[in-house]
């Protein structure tokens, strides 16, 4: 879609979520390094709704219940303590985590609160034990510069991160509590109105740039993580979850920008065809297709489940219609089964030859009385006991509405998938196991005193101090290790070229090829590899295996790992040694020695010293 | 409350806590609900609840301007409107409140708690516990456990009765979990020939959230009132970390062992009646020695004498503290070290004090003194070292007695309540009423 996006009167908001590296969580001593090795035990919860003050249940909540998952959380040593498995109150609230906020919320013109309120966010998906998240404001009202305009920054705030999925089977869901608790800082912006998919993602990069800024965010994949809310005019808000590819944002963007579309011109295609009401309800078909081979539905009634058919009249045809490129709204309603933990859906737009299904649908359509306009879908459930087929029916009517709010999760090729209408407003109450932290002044001076230089002005030094061409400033920009490259060759005298090249290129090498994400490696050991490499104790070529095993081993000293790894660098007396020996194997030719020299000796010799000796033994020879 | 200057500049306004404001400070509006200020923190900032949820406190002062922006609506607690149904086929359980948070239900604005105790609010949060009996649902007092006092239990005990007597088939007490073991020990004393389950429940996640452990112990403790033969006065609280089963523990055998932990609840010297599973209502009896239902009269015998102490025997103990307890108490139990021991100096080591002469005083006196174990674990035993032996001597209840440190403190207030007479006290000390002395401890029940 190409469309001139101010036609479409489109409204964006961003929220940024960045891990923060502190040394412990923000709830308690536990470390934040997430390595979440062998587990060292587990804890197996149930959680149910709590009712509000109206004496309703969230609505969000009581969609989760609707679920009726078990939990089982693995607990990891020097991770995971009390707190996290729900066991004990919260600890103080971690304050370099707090004055960190405080700095980000400077950077970005914020006002701060003289009195930070820790506040519980229901949260009822399993991914907090508590079954909330402590979150809280410690900054608001700021504001930050984007292409000359003023980009509004509604607040910034400090909260947990949740732990993370493990995987879901048959109504268990696993976690891991390695991630929990550790401290987060979530950036929303205000309103923004008049910007394409690109200018919004640009500006969620500026911002999490901030946060990189102060050097204490984490570096490992999916430590930053966005949301994206969007509606266009006769739209609705919806909360896109989860991007975690910044690339990503706009492609999320552009589809939601679609979707949305697609099901206004659905709508009216609907009253088009003269549909006014779905007033029919699923009804179970277990009995009518008692026979049928198809091998989905023969489990789901040999497993003691029930067949459910949902007729939407007037839909003939619409299932295949795309909302979104890949996204077909037959689809959609089967991200719907798919969310209850079903594994999909059968409806009359799609080839049911595949599925050995023509005949059964042939019959079904006239045991219902369903007419050739109408669209039937088909699905198998077992403990849901016919609930998602009602979920499925209801979605359909919704349609006739056009887009609703809602919430969806993203996945890493930018399509959208349907979650979980949007919680209410009243799912926000007082951590009362924390007392309000008072902010004084001194505090706000001393850390505005301190705040750190931003990224792009960095940057701007790079070029002419290293002289670097733009785009390779421009990439280590972009690098999570943007804030210590200064540092790094400060503190270990390396030449930039390299320090960059580890940044940039030895980093997506690692990440692409292997599957390594140097995240987890500490600063101090960047520091002591290039001051190796400078001194001419490691070489060069030697850095991507080091990385390699550091970010496995991130407890691990730069010397330790060379240790490990074998890397001292031969002396001038052993490379004499290999090249002898290659010599009086056979090659003779210096230019085909030096290569086959170095294949033996790669990371171990300075290549500059194996030429000189190549140089130097064909010559006495 | 806020403070003074709050306060003034509040009236002066016309604005109460409640009503939507405008909080201007340096130029930058904070808009939102004015809520109240937290008791024992700071009175100075104003706290505002912003529509997206978060509260925050600016401080108030010079140059801080509040401004009236609506009138807020009353927050009142609706009950629920779900009808409680009889279903003459299942049994009949009076759910009781003493307090604790385990049936409340939080305000989301403010923070406050509100118990709820109607049979429609209590099917309301915990809908399970209509597929296990008829409920109905009361509150006798709303306390934190630590302010439970012998007067409360009497009153607990009185209504427990009057239920079983009405009809109930089983009693749940909701109780706040500090005390729970006290008030507990002090029902299997006072509620003889008992014909029918009181269990004793709480929680140790407040009932805000949707992880609290308030739902599985309150349906598990339902289930062991109205279907387990258990009729015994007993605690019924998680048994793991899990949400999988509760333990159904002996009222006067059990004791909170954690801080904070679901599974604080221990049975001491003993195993647990039964493993209440939470998902198929599951009852596993782990014992058999236990009175089962049946149709005898209940005996309420509720005379207590509360002026009983409880002191901890600990190393450099002054002996004076001992001796003084006399002006205070009628009774004394004295959590003594390993077998049951207090310092006696044999060697006349010029540091040590012996506390033997000022127990002598106190039983020469009349106020009995009774022994119990501080390892909380195991069985007194006065005859092995001379500390156990001088004590004995000196006139020491509790020889061989497997009993808490609380519970004997609740037995003797129960036995001073019916006696002062020393021989009296020491026979009715050493005679077991409700299971509180053991013959022989199952070796299996330590640490479990």
């Amino acid at each position: 879609m190409s469309a001139d996006k101010e036609d479409l009167g489109l409204k964006a908001g961003i929220e940024v979520h960045n891990q923060l590296n502190t040394r412990e969580k923000l709830f308690c001593g536990c470390s934040t390094q997430m390595r979440g090795e062998v587990p060292v035990g587990t804890v197996v919860r149930k959680q149910h709704p709590v009712a509000s003050e109206l004496g309703e249940y969230d609505v969000a909540a009581q969609y989760e219940v609707m679920r009726d998952r078990v939990f089982v959380y693995e607990a990891f040593r020097g991770e995971t303590c009390q707190v996290e498995m729900d066991e004990e109150p919260p600890h103080m609230l971690n304050q370099e985590a707090l004055e960190t906020g405080i700095a980000v919320s400077l950077m970005l013109n914020c006002k701060i609160p003289d009195e930070v309120h820790v506040m519980r966010k229901a949260v009822i998906d399993g991914s907090n034990t508590t079954s909330f998240q402590r979150t809280m404001v410690v900054g608001m009202g700021g504001h930050m510069e984007y292409n000359g305009r003023r980009i509004p920054i509604d607040q910034v705030s400090l909260e947990e991160d949740a732990s993370s999925i493990v995987g879901e089977e048959g109504g268990i869901v696993r976690y891991r509590l390695s991630r929990l608790g550790v401290p987060l800082i979530e950036i929303a912006t205000g309103l923004l109105e008049g910007f394409s998919p690109k200018d919004v993602e640009d500006i969620a990069f500026e911002i999490g740039m901030v946060v990189r800024s102060t050097g204490k965010a984490k570096k490992n994949m999916g430590a930053i993580r966005q949301d994206l809310n969007v509606s266009v005019r006769g739209g609705a808000r919806n909360e896109l979850k989860g991007i975690q590819e910044l690339g990503m944002l706009s492609v999320a963007m552009e589809n939601e920008i679609n979707r949305q579309i697609s099901l206004i011109s659905l709508a009216d295609e609907l009253k088009r065809r003269g549909l006014k009401k779905i007033h029919d309800d699923p009804v179970c078909v277990s009995d009518f297709l008692s026979g049928t081979e198809n091998k989905i539905l023969r489990s789901t009634l040999d497993s003691g489940g029930n067949i459910f058919s949902v007729v939407l009249p007037k839909f003939d045809g619409l299932l295949k219609r795309p909302l979104f490129e890949g996204k077909t709204l037959g689809r959609e309603m089967a991200d719907v089964a798919v969310a209850f933990g079903l594994k999909g859906l059968f409806h009359t737009d799609e080839d049911l030859s595949k599925y050995g299904l023509v005949e059964d649908f042939e019959n079904l359509r006239r045991h219902l009385k369903v007419g050739k306009e109408d669209a039937i879908i088909v699905l198998g459930e077992g403990k849901t006991k016919g609930r998602v087929a009602k979920e499925i029916i209801e979605r359909a009517r919704i349609l006739l509405k056009g887009p609703q709010e809602g919430t969806r999760s993203v996945s890493p090729d930018g399509s959208s998938r349907y979650n979980r209408p949007l919680p209410g407003s009243k799912r926000m109450y007082p951590e009362t196991d924390i007392q309000p932290v008072p902010i004084s002044e001194d505090l706000i001076e001393k850390i505005r005193q301190n705040l750190p230089e931003l990224i792009p002005k960095k940057a701007a030094r790079f070029k002419s101090q290293y002289k670097m061409s733009d785009s390779l400033v421009n990439e280590i920009m972009r690098s999570p290790h943007a804030d210590i490259f200064e540092e790094s060759i400060r503190r270990s005298g390396a030449d930039a070229s390299v320090v960059a090249n580890t940044f940039v290129s030895v980093a997506k090498d690692l990440q692409r090829r292997e599957g390594v994400d140097i995240g987890p490696v500490p600063d101090d050991l960047f520091f002591d590899m290039f001051g190796a490499v400078s001194k001419g104790m490691l070489a060069k070529e030697a850095i991507p295996e080091v990385l390699k095993y550091a970010a496995k081993h991130p407890e691990k000293s730069a010397a330790e790992i060379m240790g490990d790894l074998k890397l001292e660098m031969m002396t001038e007396k052993e490379i004499e040694e290999v090249v002898s020996k290659t010599m009086s194997e056979a090659e003779s030719n210096p230019g085909k020695l030096v290569g086959i020299v170095m294949s033996k000796v790669r990371g171990k010799a300075d290549p500059q010293l194996v030429i000189k000796t190549v140089k130097r033994l064909s010559e006495k020879r | 409350m806020y403070s003074l200057d709050i306060d003034r500049a509040l009236k002066a306004k016309k604005i109460s806590v409640g009503d939507r404001v405008g909080v201007t400070k340096d130029g930058f509006t904070v808009e939102g609900m004015l809520l109240p200020r937290i008791e024992l923190s700071d009175t100075s900032s104003l706290v505002i609840k912003q529509d997206n949820g978060y509260n925050v406190g600016i401080r108030y002062g010079k140059g801080v301007e509040i401004e009236f922006l609506g009138k807020g609506k009353a927050v009142s607690h609706r009950h629920a409107v779900v009808e409680a149904q009889h279903d003459s086929k299942k049994p009949l359980v009076s759910i009781m409140g003493a307090g604790g948070t385990i049936a409340s239900r939080v305000e989301y604005d403010t923070g406050a708690v509100f118990p709820e105790f109607s049979p429609g609010d209590l099917l309301k949060s915990f809908p399970q516990l209509k597929g296990i009996a008829n409920v109905k649902g009361r509150e006798l007092f709303r306390l934190f456990s630590e302010d439970m006092t012998p007067e409360h239990w009497k009153i607990i005990a009185k209504e427990s009765a009057r239920e079983i007597e009405s009809g109930a088939d089983g009693v749940v007490l909701m109780h706040g979990t500090d005390t729970m073991n006290y008030t507990a020990a002090a029902l299997s004393f006072m509620l003889q020939s008992l014909p029918a389950p009181v269990v004793v429940v709480g929680a140790q996640r407040s009932s805000d959230r949707g992880s609290s452990d308030n739902l599985m112990n309150l349906v598990c403790a339902t289930n062991a009132a109205a279907h387990s033969d258990v009729a015994e006065v007993s605690v019924c609280m998680h048994a793991t970390s899990n949400d999988d089963y509760c333990y159904l523990h002996q009222g006067n055998k059990v004791r909170k062992m954690h801080t904070s932990r679901r599974d604080a609840f221990r049975s001491i010297n003993t195993l647990p009646y039964a493993k209440l599973w939470f998902s198929d209502a599951k009852v596993e009896y782990l014992r058999s020695d236990y009175s089962k239902r049946s149709g005898r009269k209940i005996r309420l015998d509720d005379k207590m004498n509360p002026d009983v102490g409880l002191i901890q025997i600990h190393p450099g103990i002054k002996p004076e503290l001992i001796e003084a307890s006399k002006k205070f108490f009628d009774g004394v139990v004295l959590s003594g070290t390993g077998l049951g021991h207090v310092p006696t100096n044999p060697s006349n080591e010029k540091f040590a004090q012996s506390v033997v002469p000022a127990v002598r005083s106190l039983v020469d006196s009349g106020v009995p003194v009774v022994m119990a174990p501080q390892t909380i674990y195991g069985r007194l035993d006065l005859n092995v070292y001379s500390a156990g032996r001088l004590l004995k001597q000196a006139g020491v209840i509790g020889d061989g007695a497997d009993w808490l440190p609380e519970t004997a403190l609740v037995k003797l207030m129960w036995v001073l309540g019916h006696t002062k007479d020393m021989d009296k006290v020491r026979e009715m000390m050493s005679t077991n009423f409700a299971g509180e002395l053991s013959k022989d401890i199952e070796p299996s029940s330590f640490l479990v």
